[in-house]
Formats: structure tokens, sequence, C-alpha cells
């Protein structure tokens, strides 16, 4: 007992950082769900969702998708060639990544405007990996084969979980960068 | 070596008239038959074979490692504070 209270005393910062990572996450994931609850009871699609498959839906098109098409419902959106189309759902959005992303960035710095700036910057650019992502799985799913279900499964697994701890991994540069000692 | 082969076809007569009386008491060799029906035939469906392709509209779903980020978030912390002390 004494042992931890000690490794606790001589790691202060450490759990602060823990205690604001953790409380930013739940704030931040209670506030989404509010809002999925919202647009759920005002019969709408919430617009991460609706964003991140439209998105996808012109990166498709951009990559040589042919017809294809976009439809979005209460649930989620629908989109590639009739008989080769992608769903996605609310849990497809990643926005639950940027959640995590922003809670470690809120955890390190507090609350500041360079925290804040990191935030809005990480929502936006794990959501144009994500969009990078899914246009691709369209088009894999487009040309057919077994390709779409390993990437799925692995290659953008790894791609976009990555792009989360590549930009933690460069959190130090960017607050280099914004000038903060 | 007349006897021998009257008594060998004596015997014979006797174990074939056996196995058909045997084959009587066990419904004529049903139960045998049983115990290997489809011993050499393949035991998957083909038609109950996962086929990715007929897959009708599948989600993109990524959320499943969230808590392994979570994990990772903290661990990273953690690196970053240890650098911050030894600096």
């Amino acid at each position: 007992m004494n042992a931890l209270l000690q490794w606790a005393a001589n790691n202060r910062p450490f759990l602060f950082f823990i205690g604001r990572f953790l409380i930013t996450f739940f704030g931040l994931s209670i506030l989404y769900a509010l809002y999925l609850k919202y647009v759920e009871l005002e019969g709408d699609l919430d617009l991460v969702t609706y964003w991140v498959s439209r998105g996808s839906h012109e990166l498709a098109r951009a990559l040589g998708v042919a017809d294809c098409e976009w439809a979005c419902f209460m649930d989620g959106c629908y989109v590639g060639r009739p008989g080769h189309m992608v769903n996605i759902l609310e849990g497809c959005n990643g926005l639950k990544l940027a959640i995590v992303y922003a809670a470690y960035v809120i955890g390190i710095g507090g609350w500041n405007w360079r925290s804040l700036l990191q935030m809005a910057v990480g929502l936006v650019v794990v959501q144009f990996f994500n969009v990078i992502r899914i246009g691709s799985l369209i088009a894999l799913r487009d040309g057919g084969g077994d390709m779409y279900f390993y990437f799925l499964k692995y290659v953008f697994g790894v791609w976009i979980y990555g792009s989360v701890i590549v930009l933690w991994l460069l959190k130090p540069r960017i607050d280099r960068w914004l000038g903060q000692k | 070596m007349k006897k021998f082969s009257f008594l060998l076809l004596i015997l014979s007569g006797l174990v074939v008239h056996g196995q058909d009386k045997w084959g009587h008491f066990t419904s004529d060799g049903e139960d045998f038959s049983k115990t290997f029906e489809g011993m050499f035939e393949p035991h998957l469906d083909p038609v109950k074979i996962y086929m990715p392709q007929e897959v009708g509209n599948p989600a993109v779903p990524l959320d499943g490692g969230l808590t392994a980020l979570l994990i990772a978030g903290g661990a990273a912390g953690y690196r970053q504070y240890k650098k911050k002390k030894k600096a």
C-alpha cells in the first residue's frame, strides 16, 4: 500500500493526465450519445455519418467507380454501384476515434487554445483518413474479389488506428510549432 | 483328406448359416452399415460454406479496437511524462 502511495506521489502529473484523459473521453462520448439520441428523435441521420459517406462517395467516383450511387436513411447511408454497395453506419464514421484523440490532447495539454485547435485539426485529419478508407473500400468492393474483406479487416484497421497514434506521436512537435515550451 | 474337406465344407456351411441367423437378430446388418454411414463423404455442405461475395451490403465498422486505443493513449501519456521527468 505504501509503495503504491509512494508511486502515486512520484507520478502525480501522470495521474492528472489519466484523470483528464478519461473525464474528457467520457464527457465527449456522453455529448455525442446525447446528440445521437436527439437526431434519432428528430428522425434524422447524424451529420458526421452524412459527411463521411458523402466524402467517400466523391472519392469512390474519383477512383473510377462508375454509376456510384449514394442514398442516406435514418440508420446510415448506402454508397456504391447497385449490387456492390457498402453500408456506412454510425459506428463507421470514425468520430469515436477522434474523441479518443481529443481526450489524449486535452489530457496532456489541458483545456487551452492549443489543445482545442489540435482537437479540431485532429477531428478533420481522422475523418480525412476515414474517408480515404471507406472510399477505397467502395472501389475495392466494386472491383469484386476477396481483397475488399482483407483490406477491411486488416489493412484499413491498421491505417485508421495508426493515423491516431501517429498524431499522438507528432503532438510534441505540433506543440513546439505552436510555440509551447 | 476327403474327411478334412468334408469337415471344412460343413464348418463353412455352419458359419455362413450362423452369419445369416445373426443378420436376423441385428436387422440384417443394418447397425453395422450405420456405423460406417457417411464415413467417406465430405462433412462440409458446399452450399453452406461462407462465400464473402454473397454478402449483401456489408458495413465498414472500425470501432472494435477502441479499448485498445484508450490503453495505448494511457501508455503514450506515461511515456511522455517519463520523458519530461528525465529532461
